[in-house]
């Protein structure tokens, strides 16, 4: 958890764009809505390693808003109901339904379109509330964090300063990883 | 020397503006990053430019910010991707090496499972672009048999649903063999080693089952034989004598009669001393002549004697009646023992009939009772097999239901059915087999195999088909396991023509083998038998025509046997095993078999009754030749007291007469006395009267003078009172 937090700080902190970080935040909301165990998530999951997302902060905030997503799961399903029930695409349900993957997508779990969808729809006013925040943060904010006296006065602490050197190893763990 | 660090490629001295610009100011998003590079960088023109040295700092600040820029350069990222690309190929590698020994491998273990019996799979390979498998050898052996296979697989190939098999279903959509074969014999033993896992847990599986055979059936028919051909006839006779009644009535009467005609003759003894005694007694009464008699004190005394004698008379006359009666009633019960010996008799001759073994005893389906348990010793080691099958595929499904079971989303929600076609986690839509040489043909095919039938329209059947010189065999089985199934498995077998020889031990009427050829309809089936209990039904027709009989001994029975065969010309065995009630096995042979030894037992019967009859018969005389000599005692004793009782009926009759002659003379004196005795008192009472009267007339002269005294006394004293 340490280190998940010691990444998360490094990447608001790290020279990577902020669209990492409000990409990472988008598929997290994706992953946390969608539910686990088929293969749409095994997707997206896959998908958030391969494509350059923050990955501490994208897995941190999936497991945080995944046990939040099931007080969503009675708007997700009436969403996926009705996408599932649309009449024209009731076809390309029963072609996807028959087709070899298609039921491996539990895409007629009403959850699963529905998170879908609502995870697609948000995905970009999370990615531009993200990135402006981690943009503020860096601009204005960080800045002032820094040199505030409580800060000040934690970095001289020998605790901080071991997880500081800490941080500074896995940071550069983290960026040997690419 | 330690040679100078230089900075990246991407930091050279000059960077075109667009370059510089595009490539690394815009990829650089912190703003002191930024600052500190265009500290470093100066416009000139066109392009940027720097110093040439650099101090080490720079160059290792440099060397960060190039990789940044590089990190935030491009959507994906390039090494994982390769790694991913990389682990894949080595995954699709080493299935491509190893999938198929390893799939060999399990294979053959889940058929020892099945079959709990030795597999062998060669040259499997998976075929990953088809998709299918194919493999060069699989051999099965057989549990019941070690030595030899059940069946032998060559060259097969098998094409998969790979859509469904994405989705975790085997879907075999096409399974063909080159070349099928079952019963082969095998160099080493099929049989599992113990401790095997397939063995585990599988003892006594089938036995229960199994059917028990009547191993006795066929010596039982054939005792049954045996007591026909070994009846002797003096020992039956023998047999039947010592059972008669009639010696014993016999003895018992003739004793009886014994006793009474003791009695008798002591009777006849005493009656005839009466008779003596009442002759005697009689003549002295007899010679009496009783009109010679005038007084009647001699009459009366006489009467008296006569009376005596009429009493003596009357009482020997009953006596001789009670004797008489004692007599005949003996005599009617020698009459009557007479009869109850020939009823004795009677009865005795009729039961010898009844106590003659006859065929229909005997012989209850003679042949039916012998093919019998051969029959189901061969259907038993199938059934078993039957069982095995069952068994596995039951495990399949369950298998499979297992799995299904644990699949599904954690979380609430809806799950919406499309129209599809839902196929079970297993299913075989056809297999094939087939081979044609010269002399021989066989087709085999098995459709609609699948570990949840429910969710297919048609039931899994199974068909091998062979023809050799002429021969055919045909096997259909119909594996119907769907729920609500009235008939959960059925298999129809079919042979024609097929060769049959044999010799066979202890089979009745010395039948020892045949040859010849047989033609087989049978059909096995399961059915529910109450509750969720399967119970094995079986009806089958077999018939067999036979070209050589062959017996180990001749006679009379066996000839007769062998003409019913022949004239038969077939041997028909029906055999019908209901799933609940009696194993029914008929043949065409057991009547006119039955009906054969039947008229040979009625002769042998006749013969044997007629001489009983003769016997018991010459005994009855023997026996009723006791009774003459009674009969006769009987007879004199009878004609004594004939003799004495007329004698005394005679002498009674004279005495009764004699005693009435008494009375008449009795009688007539007694008028004689009673009208002098009247006279006299006639005379008498007239004397009386004329004394009376004298007497009267004399006292009444007399009270007269006395009154007339006393009245003159009285009238003197009136006359003078003083």
């Amino acid at each position: 958890m340490f280190a998940m937090l010691t990444r998360v700080v490094a990447a608001l902190n790290a020279n990577r764009r902020p669209g990492e970080i409000a990409s990472a935040c988008s598929f997290a909301v994706l992953l946390a809505l969608l539910p686990a165990g088929n293969l749409i998530w095994a997707s997206l999951f896959v998908l958030v390693f391969l494509v350059k997302v923050n990955l501490g902060i994208a897995l941190l905030l999936t497991a945080i808003l995944s046990p939040m997503a099931l007080l969503v799961d009675g708007i997700l399903d009436t969403v996926g109901y009705a996408v599932l029930t649309v009449p024209a695409l009731q076809s390309f349900f029963t072609w996807l339904y028959n087709a070899p993957l298609g039921p491996l997508t539990g895409f007629n779990q009403t959850l699963v379109p529905g998170a879908l969808v609502a995870g697609i729809v948000l995905w970009i006013p999370v990615f531009f509330i993200a990135r402006a925040f981690v943009q503020l943060y860096r601009n204005r904010l960080r800045v002032r964090i820094i040199r505030s006296p409580f800060i000040q006065w934690l970095a001289k602490l020998p605790i901080v300063r071991r997880l500081q050197g800490a941080a500074s190893r896995a940071r550069s763990i983290y960026e040997w990883a690419g | 020397m330690k040679r100078a660090q230089k900075p990246p490629r991407l930091f050279r001295e000059t960077i075109p503006s667009k370059r510089y610009e595009r490539k690394i100011l815009k990829r650089i998003p912190l703003v002191n990053e930024r600052e500190y590079l265009a500290g470093l960088y100066r416009a000139d023109g066109e392009s940027y430019v720097r110093e040439p040295e650099l101090p080490k700092k720079d160059v290792a600040h440099l060397k960060r910010l190039a990789k940044a820029i590089k990190h935030n350069h491009g959507l994906f990222q390039p090494v994982k991707l390769g790694l991913l690309a990389f682990v894949a190929g080595g995954v699709l590698l080493f299935l491509l090496l190893f999938l198929s020994p390893l799939l060999e491998t399990a294979i053959e273990r889940g058929l020892e499972s099945a079959f709990v019996a030795r597999s062998t799979l060669e040259g499997f390979t998976v075929r990953p672009f088809v998709p299918g498998v194919s493999f060069d050898t699989l051999v099965v052996a057989d549990r019941n048999r070690p030595m030899r296979n059940l069946v032998e697989i060559h060259s097969a190939r098998l094409e998969l649903d790979l859509g469904q098999l994405v989705r975790g279903r085997v879907v075999i959509r096409e399974f063909d063999a080159g070349e099928l074969r079952f019963g082969t014999d095998r160099i080493s033993s099929g049989a599992l080693p113990d401790g095997h896992p397939a063995l585990t847990g599988r003892a006594g599986t089938g036995q229960d089952a199994a059917t028990t055979l009547r191993d006795d059936a066929g010596t039982a028919v054939q005792d049954g034989v045996e007591q026909l051909l070994s009846l002797d006839i003096q020992e039956i006779v023998d047999a039947e004598l010592s059972r008669l009644e009639t010696p014993g009535v016999v003895d018992e009467q003739i004793a009886g009669l014994r006793v009474q005609l003791s009695e008798a003759q002591t009777d006849i003894t005493a009656l005839q001393t009466g008779t003596d005694t009442l002759r005697s007694d009689a003549s002295r009464l007899l010679s009496t002549d009783i009109r010679s008699i005038s007084s009647v004190d001699q009459l009366v005394v006489l009467y008296e004697s006569s009376e005596s004698l009429s009493r003596d008379a009357t009482a020997f006359l009953n006596r001789v009646s009670t004797v008489s009666s004692d007599i005949a009633e003996s005599r009617a019960q020698v009459e009557g023992a007479i009869a109850a010996v020939s009823e004795a008799v009677r009865s005795d001759t009729s039961g010898i009939q009844d106590r003659i073994p006859s065929a229909a005893d005997i012989l209850s389906g003679p042949v039916a009772a012998f093919v019998e348990p051969r029959i189901m010793a061969v259907v038993d080691p199938y059934r078993e097999t039957i069982d095995t099958v069952l068994g596995a595929f039951g495990w399949l499904q369950q298998r499979s239901e297992d799995r299904e079971a644990t699949a599904g989303p954690g979380r609430s929600g809806r799950t919406v059915s499309f129209p599809s076609r839902e196929y079970p986690r297993f299913l075989l839509e056809r297999a094939t087999a087939g081979a044609a040489t010269e002399s021989v043909q066989y087709s085999a095919e098995l459709v609609s195999l699948s570990s949840n039938p429910d969710l297919l329209e048609v039931a899994p059947t199974a068909r091998y088909e062979q023809r050799h010189n002429g021969r055919r065999a045909v096997i259909a089985a119909v594996f119907d396991s769907r729920e609500n199934a009235p008939i959960p498995f059925d298999i129809d077998i079919t042979l024609e023509s097929q060769p049959i020889g044999f010799t066979v031990p202890n089979a009745p009427f010395s039948f020892i083998g045949l040859t010849g050829s047989f033609d087989l309809t049978a059909e096995a089936r399961l059915v529910e038998a109450g509750g969720e209990t399967l119970r094995e039904e079986l009806v089958a027709f077999v018939r067999v025509i036979p070209d050589t009989l062959q017996f180990s001994s001749e006679g009379v029975i066996v000839e007769r046997v062998r003409s019913v065969i022949e004239r038969a010309g077939s041997i028909d065995i029906e055999v019908h095993a209901p799933a609940t009630g009696d194993r029914t096995v008929r043949t065409n042979l057991d009547d006119p078999i039955r009906e054969e030894i039947s008229a040979f037992l009625s002769e042998q019967r006749d013969a044997i009754v007629a001489t009983v009859e003769a016997e018991v018969r010459r005994r009855l005389d023997e026996q009723l030749a006791r009774y003459d000599e009674e009969l006769s005692q009987l007879s004199a004793l009878y004609a004594d007291l004939e003799s004495y009782a007329g004698e005394a009926r005679e002498l009674a009759d004279q005495v009764f007469e004699q005693r009435a002659a008494i009375e008449n003379r009795i009688t007539g004196l007694r008028g004689e006395v009673e009208d002098r005795v009247r006279a006299e008192a006639e005379a008498a009472r007239r004397e009386a009267e004329r004394r009376a009267r004298e007497e009267a007339d004399a006292a009444a002269r007399e009270a007269e003078s006395r009154v007339r005294e006393g009245a003159g006394r009285v009238i003197d004293s009136i006359r003078s009172p003083f």
